[in-house]
């Protein structure tokens, strides 16, 4: 039970970043990312080679990833959000998925990189941790990467509330995203706020795909998979709550794997997607969502 | 106006549908006799069909390299169908409709199972090399034109089973698959090998190919305490599965299918960190004749070792070429079946197959071995 | 348009017989066509996103494997039975569907696909992730309907499905589809009973759905769960958004220009793919109203230019004396109103609100902003229930109705802001006003309505396209048009000039001659005065005079709480 508590926070960190970018991006653009498991794959792919190519650790690699993000996030809000969100949020949202396919098939075109999954250095070279918990009983084992992803999660949700709360920037976009025109009145540029905002939001997906990497592995096709993952944890948590959409994360990654254990991986998934039906019937703003934002 | 527009519209489509399944060739040399080859090489099969892809590319420059076929020129078109039957089926029909007399399709069940029912249709020589045998023994009876390269289900399931009954006098075991076609086909079959063989199946559990954390699995396995875990999957996901299963605590012997062969998955799995950990493939044991030949090629051409799917790639085409040899110079599906029913020994990377009326896979239990895994390289038990 | 659609088929039908490749390619562009059809009239006509129509298409499918295979039925009874079974969801999630609008609507659907999927592949019945194979082709008498007949029959089917929605676009679905697409709101208080239509709706594109996916069974020979995944709901979504969203004709391009795209250039495998997507790009891009929108678009631009030269032109009768069509309410007292309270979190919105109106007067309500007028209206036509107290409309008990059975009974409204439905033209507006009547008579009436309201000028400019002033004459007129024996007119005077308001005065007070009753909110004292038999106080939620246009007007209470402060 532990055990699967460890495994589902795990992976349950990786969803919440995914659901937070699609949150970061939702408010800034009113466009759902589709893209985002994509640019996770691609962000765990830039530090793979980042680590190949320059030998160096896997923190550079993690600084390069992010930081590579962060400018494709720039580049696909210039090149595909911002000339598609002239057709409306749905036109957006349909570009988002013709990005998916650039990045899912392009990033396969890539001679290093290919269709298959690629293992990835441990953050930290140590062993994991056993506990002992009743005599029996098999040993709790901590794998090392787990406490490293809970910590790096801490890390960017931290690094985040201090730029939307402490920063000029941060209440710009802010503001910029919640009432636009107010914030054209009082002199903030949008436009680059909202680049800044896309930005933001890749950069985490392929922060997410990194510091995930030494578990899952990178690269390969799952990245749509986690997409959706991504969506279910933004609902379940509340799409328009910064919080909701990590703490969603982190109940979808725990309730797969309970589920998972409890009945068998065959009916998990449409276990876990009837769950988040009835959620979304019983309390359609998310755990931590405002009741008014579902209806417009 | 609009009218002239849909016309337009309309022709723009099936000119560029036209430009797309012709290929013309122009020169003096003797008409290349077109073959097709219709593999999963984009989509979630990719890491499957691109080495097939590979390997009958370099079928194709070594068949011409050495003269041809009765001295015709090959000229084998590879198009991809992305995953999906229905591309597979339209593939198939456009291939046969532009001259291609025998179609290799494919890398998954339901792309092959598809395109079976066209080539079946048309009367055009298929291969296939998904281990499921259900394609060419139907319960009406053996399909005349569609062959399997690779040993079925069935030749890896016994080698493991008895394997594991003999050798780690194993009696419960325990069956972790993949969901997909490939490793549920695989886990049936293991099953009733099992029980065949008096061995207790005690658990079994699957994966989505997309997974990336096994701890609800390898806990449930954990808890059926079993002898030996066999494991039914393939690309690099396995070796997240045996990496989960030791971290865990679970430190039974492994046993792989073929789709497990490869170094990849063992450096996923951690290297010598894995375990005991074994697979049953052609390509396990000491390399035949055959098998060290193409991997130099291989080798020389895509500086990778080979992994199972290459060897299919490359016998499947040897099979075509073969039958149609054999077949001097006639090319419906009927008489390239018949030819390679003759039972004419053939000699490739997977072992040796012999056809016949009703054996259209041709491989027997000997052609499978096990591969044993030894600080992340494969070697022998 | 459909009609130069069927010709293309039976030309390509002719023409490309030899290629079986180019038949098998269009025999499968008709397969995936009628669920871009259903998919078309939900995003297209209702506004309604579904990313799982996937699931349907794979119900009708599954239903074929099963039914053939396992139960040795034939395709003419399995197809049908999918078919049902996919509408019969689709009744189940337009229900899911009515609690949730924009993304959360795509992504409940998307959770239905996923559970959809899910499902098949859990269940042993159905092949788990092997799914079925070997259904037999369908067979008609002695032909087996395989390649070339394949593509006729499938043919048959798709271009009978553009058909059949055509038929149900053109008659009440279509008017009640169009009215929702615009305003659910303003749809409800013209009658249109919204939450039906829009289950009709998702039922309507299940089946259609379905019908597609039994014919993919049974050409392809087989079924599995990756063959109808999010991938395919994805697909479906970009033939109707590429192909020209809302139009019938639209997706039939979609499903041709994504089918064709989907069996063209496989020998460049990643390449094939990453051009698709950037493809998807540009034309969200360059051609956001997709290619038949591109190309209608000079048509729609020349018919609004001609309706607004037509508007201009000097056939302008004038419009006073208005009279309309005589109506009596069901009992002398149209309108009661007893006790009512309604509380928002903490704010009491209306406090104990009691009156009865008599037929055939004018009642104006008055009171300073947020007194609770607006908020009395909406209880009366039954948004949002009030939190205590009854209301009966022409003596029948309406407390916590719907608002389009509240409008059926034969009440009229206008709202404070004009709620026009902006994508249609002035006739379809009015037309829309009265939902009930049928094809022709409802266009004949419409137009006699604006004739003699001398509106008709305007009949075929659209909505969104008018003027101000002429929007609340034009709102007036198709809430008039269901013959409402009472009228709930929320500040129709607003914002206008003089000459205006004189013109709607008229028509109030023409429409109370007619014995309409009417109940007026407005903050015009003139006006109020001049046309008033009864004018009602609220302040603060409450009742604070009731009486004559004199008495009212001396009351010291109304003039320190209202008048005192307005003027």
């Amino acid at each position: 039970m532990l055990q699967l508590l460890i495994a589902g926070l795990t992976v349950g960190s990786e969803y919440g970043l995914i659901a937070l970018g699609i949150h970061i991006i939702l408010r800034a653009t009113r466009a759902v990312s589709f893209a985002q498991g994509e640019f996770a794959i691609v962000g765990g792919l830039i530090a793979l080679s980042i680590v190949d190519a320059l030998h160096v650790s896997v923190w550079i690699a993690l600084a390069g990833a992010t930081l590579a993000g962060f400018a494709l996030g720039i580049a696909f809000e210039r090149v595909v959000l911002r000339p598609a969100g002239r057709a409306g949020e749905t036109g957006a949202t349909i570009a988002t998925i013709g990005t998916v396919f650039v990045l899912l098939y392009g990033h396969a075109l890539v001679p290093s990189w290919g269709s298959e999954p690629h293992p990835f250095t441990p953050f930290w070279p140590s062993s994991n941790v056993t506990l002992s918990l009743s005599k029996g009983e098999p040993p709790l084992v901590i794998p090392a990467q787990s406490i490293w992803v809970a910590a790096l999660l801490a890390v960017a949700l931290v690094a985040l509330y201090l730029f939307f709360e402490r920063t000029y920037y941060g209440k710009a976009i802010r503001a910029a995203a919640d009432n636009p025109l107010g914030a054209r009145l009082i002199g903030i540029d949008v436009r680059s706020t909202r680049a800044i905002s896309v930005g933001l939001g890749i950069a985490l997906a392929a922060y997410a795909g990194t510091i995930i990497g030494p578990i899952t592995l990178v690269g390969g096709a799952a990245g749509f998979a986690l997409t959706i993952k991504g969506f279910v944890a933004a609902i379940l948590g509340g799409l328009e709550s910064p919080v909701g959409c990590v703490a969603g994360g982190l109940v979808v990654g725990v309730l797969e794997a309970l589920v998972t254990a409890q009945f068998g991986n065959d009916v998990a998934e449409p276990i876990v997607y009837a769950l988040l039906l009835v959620m979304l019937l019983v309390r359609p703003q998310g755990l931590f969502g405002r009741r008014d934002a579902v209806r417009d | 106006m609009t009218r002239t527009l849909v016309m337009a519209l309309a022709t723009a489509c099936i000119a560029s549908l036209a430009a797309g399944a012709t290929t013309a060739p122009s020169s003096a040399a003797p008409e290349p006799i077109k073959l097709a080859a219709i593999l999963s090489t984009s989509g979630p099969s990719a890491p499957l069909g691109v080495p097939e892809s590979n390997a009958v590319k370099l079928a194709e420059r070594e068949i011409n390299a050495h003269g041809g076929i009765n001295g015709r020129p090959v000229q084998f078109d590879i198009v991809d169908d992305g995953a999906k039957a229905d591309v597979a089926a339209q593939l198939a029909t456009q291939m046969i409709a532009s001259g291609h007399v025998a179609i290799f399709c494919g890398t998954r069940t339901d792309t092959s199972a598809a395109v079976a029912r066209v080539t079946a249709a048309a009367n055009v020589l298929q291969l296939y090399t998904t281990p499921t045998e259900s394609l060419w023994h139907t319960p009406r009876g053996v399909v005349k034109n569609v062959f399997q390269v690779n040993p079925r289900d069935q030749l890896e399931a016994i080698s493991l089973l008895s394997f594991a009954k003999s050798r780690l006098h194993a009696k419960n075991v325990a069956i972790l698959h993949d969901e997909n076609l490939y490793g549920t086909g695989g886990a049936t079959i293991a099953t009733a090998e099992a029980k065949a063989l008096g061995i207790n199946v005690v658990a079994q559990e699957s994966y989505p190919g997309t997974a990336t954390d096994f701890t609800p699995q390898i806990v449930k396995l954990r808890g059926a305490k079993p002898d030996a875990v066999v494991l039914w999957g393939a690309t690099t996901t396995p070796g997240l599965a045996i990496k989960a299963a030791r971290t865990l605590g679970l430190n039974v012997p492994i046993l792989g299918s073929s789709g497990i062969l490869s170094p990849a998955i063992l450096n996923v799995a951690g290297g010598g960190a894995a375990g005991e950990v074994y697979s049953a493939s052609p390509l396990a044991g000491a390399p035949s004749a055959e098998q060290r030949a193409f991997a130099s090629l291989y080798d020389k051409e895509y500086h990778q070792p080979i992994v199972s799917f290459a060897a299919n790639g490359w016998d499947a085409a040897q099979i075509i070429f073969a039958a149609l040899r054999e077949a001097k110079g006639k090319t419906d599906g009927r008489s390239l079946a018949s030819a390679l029913e003759g039972g004419k020994e053939l000699p490739l990377v997977d072992g040796t197959y012999k056809f016949s009326p009703s054996d259209h896979n041709g491989l027997v239990p000997g052609d499978v071995h096990i591969a044993k895994a030894n600080n992340g390289t494969w070697g022998n038990p | 348009m459909l009609a130069a659609f069927a010709v293309v088929v039976v030309v390509f039908g002719v023409v490309a017989r030899a290629d079986a490749g180019l038949v098998q390619a269009g025999t499968y562009v008709a397969i995936f066509a009628p669920a871009a059809i259903g998919l078309s009239v939900l995003l297209g006509n209702v506004n309604q996103i579904s990313v799982g129509q996937a699931g349907f298409f794979g119900i009708g499918a599954y239903a074929v494997g099963y039914l053939t295979v396992n139960q040795g039925l034939p395709f003419w009874i399995a197809a049908p039975a999918g078919i049902v079974v996919a509408a019969i969801v689709g009744v189940a999630l337009g229900f899911i569907a009515l609690r949730f609008r924009g993304h959360y609507l795509a992504m409940a659907t998307l959770a239905f696909g996923l559970i959809a999927v899910g499902v098949f592949h859990a269940s042993p019945l159905l092949g788990r992730a092997s799914g079925i194979t070997g259904i037999p082709f369908p067979q008609l008498g002695p032909l087996t309907l395989n390649g070339y007949p394949a593509y006729w029959a499938a043919w048959i089917v798709a271009l009978g499905a553009a058909l059949l929605t055509l038929i149900v676009l053109r008659g009440r679905a279509g008017r009640a589809f169009e009215a929702i697409r615009n305003d659910e709101l303003a749809a409800e208080a013209v009658g249109v009973p919204t939450r039906f239509w829009k289950i009709v709706a998702f039922a309507y594109a299940g089946a259609l759905a379905a019908a597609g996916g039994a014919m993919f069974a049974a050409f392809l020979g087989l079924v599995n769960p990756d063959a109808v995944g999010v991938a395919l709901s994805v697909d479906f979504l970009l033939m109707v958004v590429l192909g020209g969203g809302g139009l019938v004709a639209g997706a039939l391009f979609g499903a041709a220009l994504i089918g064709f795209l989907n069996v063209a250039g496989h020998q460049y495998d990643n390449w094939r793919e990453v051009v698709y997507g950037g493809l998807v790009i540009a034309f969200v891009v360059f051609a956001p109203s997709g290619i038949l929108g591109a190309a209608r678009a000079p048509f729609v631009r020349a018919r609004r230019a001609a309706a607004a030269k037509a508007a201009r032109a000097p056939s302008r009768a004038e419009g006073h004396g208005t009279s309309f069509p005589a109506v009596r309410a069901p009992s002398d007292e149209p309108l009661r109103v007893d006790g009512v309270t309604k509380r928002f979190a903490g704010l009491i919105a209306l406090d104990d609100v009691s009156f009865a109106l008599r037929a055939g007067t004018l009642t104006s309500i008055i009171g300073p902003n947020g007194a609770g007028k607006t908020t009395l209206f909406n209880a009366i036509c039954g948004i949002g229930r009030p939190s205590a107290g009854r209301i009966a409309i022409g003596g029948v008990d309406v407390t916590g109705r719907r608002p389009h059975r509240i409008a059926a009974l034969g009440v009229g409204r206008t709202f404070q802001n004009a709620r026009l439905f902006d994508e249609m033209t002035v006739l379809e507006n009015v037309v829309a006003g009265a939902p009930r009547a049928h094809g022709k008579d409802a266009a004949a009436n419409a137009s006699a309505l604006l004739a003699r309201m001398g509106l008709a000028h305007l009949a075929g400019v659209l909505a969104k396209d008018l003027p101000f002033g002429e929007r609340r004459r034009v709102e007036l007129a198709r809430a008039a048009a269901s013959e409402p024996w009472l009228l709930l007119a929320d500040e129709p005077a607003a914002g206008l000039n003089g000459d205006e308001r004189r013109r709607l005065h008229a028509d109030l007070a023409a429409l109370r001659d007619a014995g309409t009753t009417v109940l007026l909110i407005e903050h015009d004292m003139k006006l109020v005065m001049a046309i008033s038999q009864r004018v009602i106080v609220l302040n603060f939620g409450k009742v604070i005079a009731d009486g004559d246009v004199a008495t009212v007007r001396n009351d010291p209470a109304v003039v320190a709480a209202y008048l005192g402060t307005a003027s």
